[in-house]
C-alpha cells in the first residue's frame, strides 16, 4: 500500500507505546479521586487508556482553549480602535499579531521536539525496548513520531483554528478560518522535518554548548527580523513588507487571513502546506530524533558543598546544562521574548527617545525589562520542575519541603538566566553611555525574575507536590498550565496601572516604586539561601 | 505517643505522673505495667520499674488503595528498634507500598502510623531526616557524577559543609565507589547504581533504615558486608526494615520476619515462629505454604517445561 511506504508502522506502534507510557507515568495517582474531578480529568486530560485519536482530540480541545486565551483580547482592541476611527491600527495590530503568532508557532514546534524527546529520555522509555530486537534507528524514529501523534499537530491545529475564527470575526474574511489553522499546521509540517534533517546532519556532532548557542541565535535572528520589519516599522513600511513578501512563509498566511484573497499569496500558502505534508510523510519515517546520546567520559572532580539551597540549585544547573533538549527549551523561550526588547536599542529613533525623555526611562526600566523579566520567569522557570521527570521521586525520599524545592529551583533559574541580564545591561550601558541605567537594568531583570519565578514555581509545585508521579508537562496539563500562567501574571494587572498612575503624579515616585517593590524578596531570598543551612 | 497499660499519652513526660500514681498506689513489679514508648529518648531510668517495650514504628489498621486495588489491608504491626525486620512477600504483595507509607510518600486510605512519634505523611521531612531509604528502582540523577550526587544528598541531609568530603570518602570506601566517583551515574552499571543508592542511605548515619530490595544487583562482597553492617546497626539500637525476595538472606539476617501476601499480613515473628506456624522446616517451604502458592509453582513449572 502507498501509506505503508510513507509510514514505518513498527516505529509508529512504538511511538504510541511511548506516548501512552508517558501519560501513564505522569498521571498515575494514589488514593481515590473525587468523582467530579475524575470525570473532568477523564474528559479533558489524556489517559493511558485513550487511543491515538482520543487523546489527540483532547489535545485539540486544549489547543482551542489556548488559542482563545491567546487571542480573546483582539476583538476588544479592534472594536475600540474602530470606534475611535483608527481603522489602520486594527489592521496593523492583526498583521503584527498573526506574524508573531506564526513565529511563536515555529518556536513551539522546536519546544515540542525538546519537550517530547526530553520526556522520553528522562522517563527512560526506550530502555524498556533495548533488550528487544528493535534497532536503535527504529527507536529514534518512534521518538520522532511521538512528537506528531503525541499531540503536537492537534494542539497547534486547535490553537490555529481558535485564532482563525477570531480573525474572521474581526476582519469578516472567511478565508482566515481556513488559512490561519493551515498556516499553523504548515509550521509543524515544514519545520519539524527540517529540524530532523538539521539534527541528523549536524546536531549530533556538535557539543551541547555549541548546539545551544546556535539554537538561541536562530531564535534571536527570527525574532529580530520580526521586530525590524513589522514591530518597529511605520504603517507604510509594514504594508510594503507584507505585500512584497506575500509569497514567503509565514507572511503569505498573514496576508490572505487579514488583507483578503490574493492569488499569489493563496497559492503560496497552499504550496507550503502541501510541501509540509509531503516532507512530514517522508522524512520522519526515514530519520529519527537522536535519543540515546550516552554521556561518555568522566566529569570533573566536583563536590556540591555550598549552602544547602545553593547545593540544590547547582545540582539543577548542571542537570539542565547537560540536557540538550531541556537547555534549548529554557533558553529558547527566553531568547524568543527578550530579543524584541533588545533589538530596539539598535534603532536610532528609539534610542533617542529613550535617552531624552524621563518617561521613557520608566517605561524602559520597568515595562520593557522588569515586566518582561517577570513574564519570562513565569514561562521559563517551570522547565526546571519538568526536567525532574521521574527524578521527582528522589525529592520525595529526601527531607525536603515544598519551600526548599521552590526556592532552590528559583536560585537555579536565576543562575541560568544570568547571561541575559549581563548581556542586556552591558548593551544598555554601551548604547546609552550610562552605567547607572545599565546597573538598574541588571537589577530590574534579576529582581522581577525572582518575583515572577517564585509565584510561578509555587503555583506549579502546588499542582505537582502531592502527586507521586513523574513531573512532566503532561502531569500539569495545558489547561492547568494556562491557569497558572494567568494567575501568576495577574499581579501585574494591578501593579502596572498603579505604577502608571504614580508616573502621572510624580515620575520619581514611580521609578522608586518600580525599583523597591521586588527588592525585599530578592534580598530576603539571598539572605535566606545563605543563612539557612539545616534540615 | 506513649501508653501505659493501653492508656495513651500524647506527650511522653505526661506519662510520668501516671507512673508515679501507679507507684504510690502500690509497688508495681517489673512487668505489671507495660510501657509502650513510641518516641526516641533515654528510658533507662524507667527500666526495672516497669516492663519497657519501645515501639518506634507503630502501624494500626492500615489500609491502602490505588483506585480500585487494595494494596494493603488492615495491617497492624509494631516495629521495635534493635531488631532486624525482613519484609517478605511475592511481587505486588504491598511491601514497597508499606515502606513508602512509612517514609511519608503515600498517605494511606485509612489507619494510623506513627514513626518515632510522627505521622509520616503529615510531617514527612521529620521522618526522612532520620531515615536512610533505598528505593526498589534505580531512580537517580543520571547526568550527575557519583561525587556530585552524594555531596548533594549530604548537604540536603544537613551534613555540615566541612564534613561533606569526609562522609563522602567513608561511604565511597564502604561501597567501593572510588574508581567511579567522577563518572556520570547514567554510565554506570545497574550494580554500581545500587551501590550509589546504598551509599545515599548510609551517608547521614540514620536511625531508621528502610531498604527496598537492597541485595538485588550487588556483588557478593558488598552483599556480605551489607548483611554484617545491617546486623550491627540493629544491635546499635537502630530500626532496620529490609524487603527481599531472597529467602536465604531473610533466614540469615532476620530477627523478625513479616510476611505479606496480597496486602494481608500473613505472619510475623522470628524465623522459628514462622516455620512453626507453617509447620515447615525451611523458610521457602513456609513461604509457599503460607501464601498457598504450591499449586501456582506447579503450574509455572508445567508452563515453562512445555
Amino acid at each position: 500500500m502507498v501509506v505503508d511506504s510513507f509510514i514505518d508502522w513498527e516505529a509508529f506502534t512504538i511511538a504510541s507505546v511511548f506516548v501512552r507510557e508517558a501519560i501513564f507515568r505522569s498521571y498515575k495517582r494514589s488514593g481515590r479521586e473525587n468523582r467530579f474531578m475524575k470525570f473532568l480529568l477523564d474528559v479533558f486530560m489524556p489517559r493511558a487508556t485513550d487511543d491515538v485519536l482520543t487523546y489527540n482530540m483532547k489535545w485539540f480541545v486544549a489547543g482551542l482553549f489556548s488559542g482563545l486565551f491567546m487571542a480573546i483580547w483582539i476583538p476588544l482592541f479592534v472594536l475600540s480602535s474602530r470606534y475611535l476611527g483608527l481603522m489602520y491600527t486594527a489592521e496593523l495590530l492583526l498583521i503584527s499579531y498573526l506574524t508573531m503568532a506564526f513565529i511563536i508557532a515555529v518556536i513551539i514546534v522546536f519546544d515540542l521536539i525538546h519537550q517530547v524527546t526530553a520526556s522520553i529520555r528522562e522517563l527512560k522509555l526506550w530502555t524498556v525496548l533495548e533488550r528487544h530486537p528493535v534497532p536503535k534507528s527504529v527507536l529514534e524514529k518512534a521518538s520522532s513520531y511521538s512528537v506528531l501523534i503525541g499531540g503536537g499537530i492537534s494542539l497547534l491545529f486547535g490553537i490555529g483554528l481558535a485564532i482563525g475564527v477570531i480573525t474572521y470575526i474581526v476582519t469578516d474574511n472567511p478565508g482566515a478560518v481556513l488559512y490561519v489553522p493551515m498556516g499553523f499546521l504548515a509550521s509543524i509540517m515544514l519545520i519539524y522535518p527540517a529540524a530532523l534533517v538539521l539534527i541528523d546532519k549536524i546536531g549530533s556532532s556538535l557539543s551541547n554548548l555549541v548546539s545551544l548557542i546556535i539554537y538561541v541565535l536562530l531564535v534571536a535572528a527570527a525574532m529580530s527580523l520580526y521586530v525590524v520589519f513589522i514591530g518597529l516599522a511605520s504603517p507604510a513600511e509594514v504594508y510594503l513588507t507584507i505585500y512584497s513578501y506575500r509569497v514567503v512563509y509565514p507572511l503569505s498566511y498573514v496576508y490572505v487571513s487579514v488583507l483578503g484573497n490574493d492569488a499569489s499569496a493563496a497559492l503560496s500558502s497552499l504550496s507550503y502546506f502541501l510541501l509540509g505534508l509531503v516532507l512530514s510523510a517522508t522524512i520522519p519515517s526515514r530519520l529519527g530524533i537522536k535519543l540515546l546520546e550516552a554521556r561518555t567520559g568522566r566529569g570533573k572532580r566536583r563536590v556540591l558543598k555550598y549552602p544547602r539551597l545553593w547545593s540544590m540549585a547547582f545540582k539543577d544547573v548542571f542537570i539542565l546544562l547537560r540536557d540538550r533538549a531541556r537547555s534549548k527549551q529554557f533558553y529558547g523561550q527566553i531568547a524568543a521574548l527578550i530579543t524584541p526588547a533588545a533589538v530596539p536599542l539598535f534603532t536610532p529613533k528609539i534610542l533617542y527617545i529613550i535617552s531624552v525623555t524621563e518617561y521613557m526611562h520608566v517605561v524602559f526600566i520597568f515595562t520593557i525589562y522588569g515586566l518582561l523579566s517577570y513574564i519570562l520567569a513565569v514561562i521559563a522557570s517551570p522547565v526546571l520542575l519538568f526536567s525532574e521527570a521521574e527524578n521527582s521521586l528522589i525529592l520525595k525520599r529526601l527531607p525536603l519541603t515544598i519551600n526548599d524545592v521552590a526556592l532552590s529551583k528559583l536560585l537555579a533559574s536565576l543562575i541560568l538566566y544570568q547571561p541575559f541580564p549581563l548581556l542586556l545591561a552591558s548593551l544598555v550601558t554601551y548604547m546609552l553611555r550610562d552605567p547607572l541605567i545599565g546597573l538598574i537594568v541588571y537589577y530590574s531583570l534579576n529582581s522581577y525574575w525572582v518575583l515572577g519565578g517564585i509565584i510561578t514555581l509555587y503555583l506549579v509545585l502546588l499542582g505537582l507536590w502531592r502527586s507521586s508521579t513523574a513531573w512532566t508537562e503532561l502531569s500539569l496539563g495545558i489547561i492547568k498550565r494556562l491557569i497558572v500562567t494567568l494567575v501568576a501574571v495577574s499581579p501585574l494587572l494591578i501593579y502596572v496601572p498603579i505604577v502608571m498612575f504614580m508616573y502621572f503624579v510624580d515620575v520619581s515616585t514611580a521609578i522608586t516604586a518600580i525599583l523597591i517593590t521586588p527588592a525585599p524578596l530578592l534580598v530576603g531570598l539571598l539572605i535566606y539561601s545563605f543563612a539557612v543551612d539545616r534540615v | 505517643m506513649a501508653s501505659i497499660n493501653n492508656s495513651y499519652y500524647n506527650y511522653l513526660p505526661a506519662l510520668y505522673p501516671a507512673l508515679l500514681q501507679g507507684l504510690a498506689e502500690g509497688t508495681p513489679n517489673n512487668g505489671l505495667y507495660t510501657l509502650v514508648i513510641e518516641e526516641a529518648g533515654n528510658y533507662t531510668a524507667m527500666a526495672g520499674l516497669v516492663s519497657v517495650v519501645v515501639v518506634l514504628i507503630r502501624i494500626r489498621d492500615l489500609w491502602m488503595s490505588f483506585d480500585s486495588v487494595d494494596a494493603l489491608k488492615n495491617i497492624s504491626l509494631d516495629i521495635e528498634p534493635g531488631k532486624l525486620y525482613v519484609l517478605l512477600g511475592p511481587n505486588g504483595s504491598g511491601k514497597t507500598t508499606l515502606l513508602k507509607i512509612l517514609l511519608g510518600i503515600y498517605k494511606p486510605t485509612r489507619g494510623s502510623v506513627s514513626v518515632y512519634g510522627v505521622v509520616p505523611w503529615r510531617e514527612p521531612v521529620k521522618v526522612r531526616k532520620i531515615t536512610g531509604y533505598v528505593p526498589e528502582d534505580d531512580i537517580i540523577y543520571q547526568s550527575l557524577t557519583v561525587r556530585e550526587y552524594l555531596s548533594f544528598v549530604a548537604r540536603i541531609r544537613g551534613i555540615p559543609r566541612g564534613e561533606v568530603e569526609e562522609r563522602l570518602e567513608r561511604v565511597m570506601d564502604a561501597f567501593m565507589l572510588h574508581d567511579k566517583a567522577d563518572e556520570y551515574i547514567g554510565n554506570l552499571s545497574h550494580g554500581y547504581k545500587r551501590r550509589v543508592l546504598l551509599a545515599e542511605a548510609f551517608i547521614h548515619n540514620p536511625v531508621i533504615y528502610l531498604l527496598d530490595e537492597p541485595f538485588i544487583g550487588i556483588d557478593p562482597r558488598i552483599a556480605k558486608a551489607l548483611k554484617t553492617v545491617l546486623r550491627e546497626k540493629a544491635r546499635e539500637g537502630k530500626t532496620v526494615v529490609v524487603t527481599t525476595h531472597i529467602l536465604e538472606i531473610a533466614e540469615a539476617i532476620a530477627d523478625q520476619v513479616i510476611l505479606i501476601y496480597k496486602g494481608d499480613l500473613i505472619a510475623t515473628g522470628t524465623v522459628e515462629e514462622v516455620l512453626e506456624k507453617a509447620k515447615a522446616s525451611q523458610l521457602e517451604e513456609a513461604f509457599l505454604s503460607l501464601t498457598m502458592s504450591h499449586a501456582q509453582v506447579a503450574e509455572i513449572i508445567k508452563a515453562l517445561s512445555s
